[in-house]
Order: C-alpha cells, then sequence, then structure tokens
C-alpha cells in the first residue's frame, strides 16, 4: 500500500527520483562552476599582472566575450548552460572595459562604465529570459545612476530631484521590460524573485523620498507626483497580474508614510504623550488590520480562481488523494494557509502597538 | 474590521487601568494568565487580529511580573520566559507565534548559559541538537504525510533548521577568533563540529540513496561520501558551507521552496567568507577560484554526459 503511494508521489514529481536527482545535481554544480570561474576571471584582471601584454589581456577577453556568446546561442538560452554561458558573456563585457580603462587609463567617469556595460549587455538580457542576468544588468544599471548622481549632484542620492526620477525611470523600465518578454516568452521565465525585487526597490525609492520630504519639512510636489504615480501604477499593473506581494509592498509603504505623517503633525500639536501614543497605535493597528483584511481577501479569491483554472491538475491530484486516503488517512479538505507575508505583517503590525503601549507605560511610570 | 478596531481599544483602556504602582505586578499576573487561557480556548477560525492581540497581552503581563515582580532575579526571569514560550509552542494556533516561541525559549536558554558561563561550548552542542533535529524532522516525515503534520512538528523543524543555519554562520567566523587570539580550543571545536556534520550529511545521502535504490557500497554512493568526507575536511573552518549543503539536500528532498533559498544563500554567503579570509594574494585566489570553478564544471560535465548515456 505503502510503495503504491510513493510510487503516485513520485509521478507527481513530490519526492525526487533519479532524474530529477541529476537535474538538480547539474544545475548546482554549473551554477556553482560558473560564479566561481568568473569571480576568479574578475579577481584576476583587477590583481593587473604586469608581466601580461595588454593586447593578450583584451585578446582574452575578446576570445571569452565572442566563445561564450557562440556557445550561448549553440547551447539555446532556454536552457541553464545557454543562459549561464550568456551571463559569463555579460560579465566578459564589464572586465573587458573594466581592463580598457586601467590600460589606457581614460579618465572616464565610473558613471561612463556602468552605463556603457549596462548599454552592451542589454540584447543578450532581453534574449536571456534568466532572472540572474537581469539582475547583474540592474545593478549595472543602477551603479551607473548612483555614480553619476554621484559626480553631478554633490547631495544626498535620496534626494528628491532628478536623482530619484532618474532611479524610478530606470527601475521602472527594468520592469516594465522584464513584464514584457515575460508577455513574449510565457513558456520560458520561472519565478517570481526578480520582478518582486525590482518592485520592492522602486517601492522603497519613492517611500525613502516622501519620508525625507515629510520629516525634513520641505514640499515638493513632484515627489508626492511620482509617490502616487508609482505605487498607484505597481497597484494597478500588479493587481491586474495578480502578484499579492507587490500589493503587499504598495500598503506596506501607504501606512509607514501615514505612520510618519501622523507622528510629525501630532509631534507638533500635541504635548499629551497618552494621546499621542493612543492616536499612533490606533492608527497602526487599523491600517494594519484593514490592510491584513484586503490581502487575505484577494489572497482567497485568486487562490479559488486559480484552483478552478487548473482543473486538470486538481482531478490528477484528487485521484491521489483517493488512491491514498485510505492508507495515509488524508482528507480532501484543503486547509487555506495566507502567504508568509501578511501573517508577518499582521504580527509586525500588533507587535509595534504593543512597543507602544510598553513605552507610553514605562515612561507613564517613571513620571 | 470595526470590530478589530474596538478590542484594540478596549486592550488600551485596560492597559491605562493597570499603570499605577501598587497594582502593576496584580495587572501583570491577570494578563499573563488570563492571555494564556484565552489562548486555550480561541478557535482557529478567530480573528488573527484577536488572536495577535492576546499573544502580546500574555508578553506585556510577563514585562510587568519581570519588571516589578522579579527584579534582578535574571535567573527566575529566564525560566519564566522559558515557560511561556513552552506554552505558545505548544498551544497557540498561530505558527507565526510558535516561531517566536520557539526563538525566545532558544534565545532565553543562550541567555542562561551566557549568564553561567561556557556560551560557546553550549553553542557547539546546540549547533549538532539543532542540526540532528532539524534533519530527523524533515527526514522522518514521509511526503505524503504532509497534509496530515502537527503544526508543532512544522515549526520545530522550520525553526530548528533556521537556528542551524545561524549557529553554523556564526561559527565560521570562530577562525578569526583564532588567528586573534590564538585560541587552539576553538579550532578543536571547529573540528568536532566538522565531524558531527559529515556524520549527518552522510546519514542524510545514504538515506536518500536508499529511497533510490542506491546501495550504501556502489561506486556511486561511496565517490558521493569521499567527495563530502575532502569538502569536510578542506572547509572544517566554515562550517556553514557544510551546514548549506546538508539543507539543500534535505530542501531538494523534500521539494522545500523556503529550504533550497536559503541553503542557497548561506552556500554563497560561506564560500565568500571561506575566499576573503584566505591569507594569500589577489592573483592566487583569482587561480583558486577558477581552477575550482573548473572543477565544478567539468564534474557538471560528467553528470550531463552520464544523464544522456542513461536515456541511451
Amino acid at each position: 500500500m505503502e510503495a503504491s503511494s510513493e510510487k503516485a508521489f513520485y509521478s507527481l514529481e513530490i519526492i525526487p527520483d533519479k532524474p530529477m536527482w541529476r537535474q538538480w545535481l547539474l544545475t548546482i554544480l554549473a551554477s556553482m562552476g560558473s560564479g566561481l570561474l568568473l569571480v576568479g576571471v574578475v579577481f584576476f584582471f583587477a590583481f593587473n599582472w604586469e608581466d601580461m601584454h595588454r593586447f593578450s589581456r583584451f585578446a582574452l577577453l575578446g576570445s571569452g566575450v565572442l566563445i561564450t556568446t557562440l556557445i550561448a546561442f549553440r547551447l539555446g538560452v532556454e536552457g541553464l548552460a545557454g543562459q549561464l554561458a550568456l551571463t559569463a558573456t555579460a560579465v566578459f563585457t564589464g572586465v573587458l572595459l573594466a581592463t580598457f580603462g586601467m590600460v589606457y587609463q581614460t579618465g572616464a567617469d565610473s558613471y561612463k562604465f556602468f552605463a556603457s556595460w549596462a548599454v552592451l549587455i542589454l540584447p543578450w538580457v532581453l534574449v536571456s529570459r534568466f532572472q540572474v542576468l537581469w539582475l547583474i544588468a540592474a545593478v549595472v544599471a543602477n551603479l551607473a545612476v548612483i555614480t553619476w548622481a554621484d559626480i553631478y549632484l554633490h547631495v544626498d542620492t535620496f534626494n528628491p530631484n532628478i536623482d530619484v526620477i532618474m532611479l524610478i525611470t530606470i527601475n521602472g523600465l527594468i520592469l516594465l521590460l522584464r513584464e514584457m518578454t515575460t508577455l513574449i516568452h510565457p513558456n520560458g521565465q520561472t519565478g517570481r524573485w526578480f520582478p518582486r525585487l525590482v518592485g520592492f526597490a522602486l517601492v522603497a525609492i519613492v517611500t525613502t523620498a516622501m519620508l525625507e520630504m515629510i520629516t525634513e519639512h520641505f514640499y515638493f510636489s513632484s515627489t508626492l507626483g511620482f509617490y502616487i504615480a508609482v505605487l498607484g501604477s505597481l497597484a494597478l499593473f500588479y493587481y491586474m497580474k495578480r502578484d499579492l506581494f507587490i500589493i503587499f509592498l504598495v500598503l506596506g509603504s501607504l501606512i509607514l508614510v501615514g505612520t510618519v505623517k501622523l507622528v510629525d503633525t501630532l509631534h507638533l500639536s500635541i504635548s499629551d504623550l497618552v494621546i499621542f501614543i493612543f492616536l499612533v497605535g490606533t492608527f497602526i493597528a487599523a491600517t494594519v488590520a484593514a490592510a491584513v483584511h484586503l490581502l487575505l481577501k484577494l489572497s482567497k479569491q485568486w487562490a479559488n480562481e486559480e484552483a478552478a483554472h487548473v482543473a486538470t491538475q486538481q482531478v490528477k491530484q484528487d485521484a491521489l488523494a483517493e488512491s491514498t486516503k485510505e492508507d495515509e488517512g488524508l482528507t480532501n479538505n484543503k486547509v487555506y494557509r495566507a502567504p508568509w507575508y501578511i501573517d508577518g505583517f499582521a504580527a509586525l503590525g500588533a507587535w509595534i502597538s504593543a512597543c507602544l503601549f510598553v513605552v507610553f507605560f514605562c515612561s507613564n511610570w517613571c513620571s | 474590521m470595526l470590530g478589530l478596531v474596538l478590542v484594540y481599544l478596549l486592550f488600551f483602556f485596560v492597559l491605562i487601568g493597570a499603570v499605577n504602582e501598587e497594582s502593576a505586578p496584580f495587572f501583570g499576573i491577570v494578563f499573563l494568565i488570563a492571555g494564556l487561557l484565552i489562548n486555550l480556548a480561541i478557535k482557529k477560525e478567530m480573528s488573527i487580529y484577536l488572536s495577535q492581540l492576546l499573544f502580546i497581552m500574555s508578553i506585556v503581563g510577563y514585562v510587568l511580573l519581570g519588571i516589578f515582580f522579579l527584579e534582578q532575579q535574571w535567573d527566575a526571569k529566564a525560566l519564566l520566559m522559558m515557560v511561556v514560550a513552552t506554552f505558545y509552542l505548544i498551544f497557540h494556533k498561530q505558527y507565526i507565534h510558535k516561531f517566536i516561541a520557539f526563538y525566545i525559549f532558544i534565545g532565553t536558554s543562550i541567555f542562561v548559559f551566557a549568564q553561567l558561563g561556557g556560551v560557546e561550548d553550549y553553542l557547539m552542542v546546540l549547533l549538532i541538537v539543532m542540526s540532528i533535529l532539524s534533519t530527523y524532522l524533515w527526514l522522518k516525515e514521509s511526503a505524503f504525510k504532509t497534509k496530515n503534520h502537527s503544526e508543532i512538528r512544522s515549526v520545530v523543524k522550520y525553526a530548528s533548521t533556521t537556528i542551524f543555519l545561524l549557529l553554523a554562520i556564526y561559527k565560521s567566523f570562530d577562525e578569526t577568533m583564532i588567528m586573534n587570539t590564538g585560541r587552539l580550543i576553538s579550532d578543536l571545536s571547529l573540528w568536532l563540529i566538522s565531524t558531527g556534520l559529515f556524520l549527518i550529511i552522510s546519514y542524510v545521502t545514504v538515506q536518500i540513496e536508499s529511497h533510490l535504490k542506491i546501495a550504501w557500497y556502489h561506486f556511486i554512493s561511496l565517490g558521493l561520501l569521499s567527495v563530502l568526507l575532502l569538502v569536510a575536511v578542506l572547509f572544517y573552518q566554515t562550517p556553514a558551507l557544510i551546514a548549506a549543503i546538508i539543507v539543500l539536500i534535505i530542501g531538494i528532498e523534500r521539494g522545500s521552496k523556503i529550504l533550497v533559498p536559503l541553503a542557497v544563500v548561506t552556500l554563497i554567503f560561506s564560500l565568500i567568507k571561506y575566499y576573503y579570509f584566505l591569507e594569500i594574494t589577489l592573483m592566487q585566489k583569482s587561480f583558486l577560484l577558477m581552477a575550482s570553478g573548473g572543477v565544478l564544471l567539468l564534474a557538471s560535465f560528467i553528470v550531463m554526459k552520464q544523464g544522456g548515456r542513461s536515456h541511451d
């Protein structure tokens, strides 16, 4: 009886069988091998070995770019090997540009190096369908903006001026490109961590700018405009795309900004600590409760609709449940579980409220 | 929604009533006991938010007791905290609070050993205990029983795995401590940890191989164990690396979307730590990195060829 259940789970790929283990081993060995090799190459050229002629360095790196590109297109960018080869091409391109700058002491600003690197690898990124390569390109593009702002603006990176607008634009563009490639190749894209990471970056940039505006007591309509535009676009787009995590980020940002604004306003107008803490605590509790309520509602609704869409898989699983129910005591009743970040969000809100109570309590006690 | 806010407000006003010198210890006990009892009584369907508030109610009760009743009696405070944490671990309906309770329990035990002295030895033992506990809980739970598992088992296996990884990362920095202080005892503890982790990884490997109908004396099995032994010896100063491999293997076996990323992040971190602390020139490091990468790529090529041959 148990053997039949185990066989069924092997067929559903719940327990990995030999080919799956081989695939995992291959993925880990190839990823780690490529990673270590590329870091080794970067270290080698960073060492700036005097005994090696500059032409030899260029030849080595140029060959690296050429060979890895050929390998990528020979193997195809759908598989891991091709994607890793294309990542190597992107890294070699950066090292080649850096070596060029080192050998000829071009005196070019660092932002030009990062910008050139980002532009040159863009075509490979677009065709790669590989999230790690997207991440490399996003980091390089952001570094180009930050180093440019560092040289020309001579102000803090998150000043709500041109640098914030540029960071929003560049990350928004990256996110848009990524989602467009997902639409073009829906089957070639796996995992959602990269769009979520960029979404987090976007929310973090506009939230930081807003918080700075509130705490420093200056007003920029552009900052407020960008805050509303970015959060609104993200919420709308990912509501249609059904990515709850980004909606959670948007709500979290709204609550954070609202709380800081409330604290800032009350701090100036209310001198009584009890009422101050009461209002702030109530605001946090009410807004977090409302946000959790909304997120749970959406989560359940989408989970139900998705379950209806994957009817064929469901039938397969139901058949399995029937076959194993007798042996293992399983039931067909599925218990809904909220995503971890909703639980964490609710807990965090409650903990902050409780901390406010403790602070209030201690301050009252001491006085 | 309105109900939740009302509960919150009610709680707030009850707390205000407790704020005076004479009644604080009394309210502390009342909150603690009431929070614990109500948590016992609540149903799963009850609002998450109300459940959070009840949990906090007990913690506030504990704080009140700790501040006003036990004063400087740290051992009694720690004991009380461990009792509260154990209660929540067993009875609380929400797994996120079970997590917090487990971490509070372990954190308090570390605090107790820090007070008594010998915390480093305790951490070493704790690391091994957590690694055995998490491995046991993950491997003994067969995939077809996952729908039936108890909450506490699930929480303990996740919490013990994260504590195991965190302790392994902490212990990976002992090498720097040895270089700075010249203490040989830490080196010995690293060897002990490495040996313990090698035994665990060997057990995990043999278990999985037996699922795949591969005998332990098969050349693949022996070759794999030899490689793991080599890794354990070469990286004995970085237990996080071996810990990450253990968690990675278990994560793949169990199909866990949490364990695999956790292990991969730890693996990358431990490799960075290992190469960063190597006392060789940048040039030598680059050759070592390229050689390591080459060996792994060669290994992946062999695995790929083997796969192709077996399909043929």
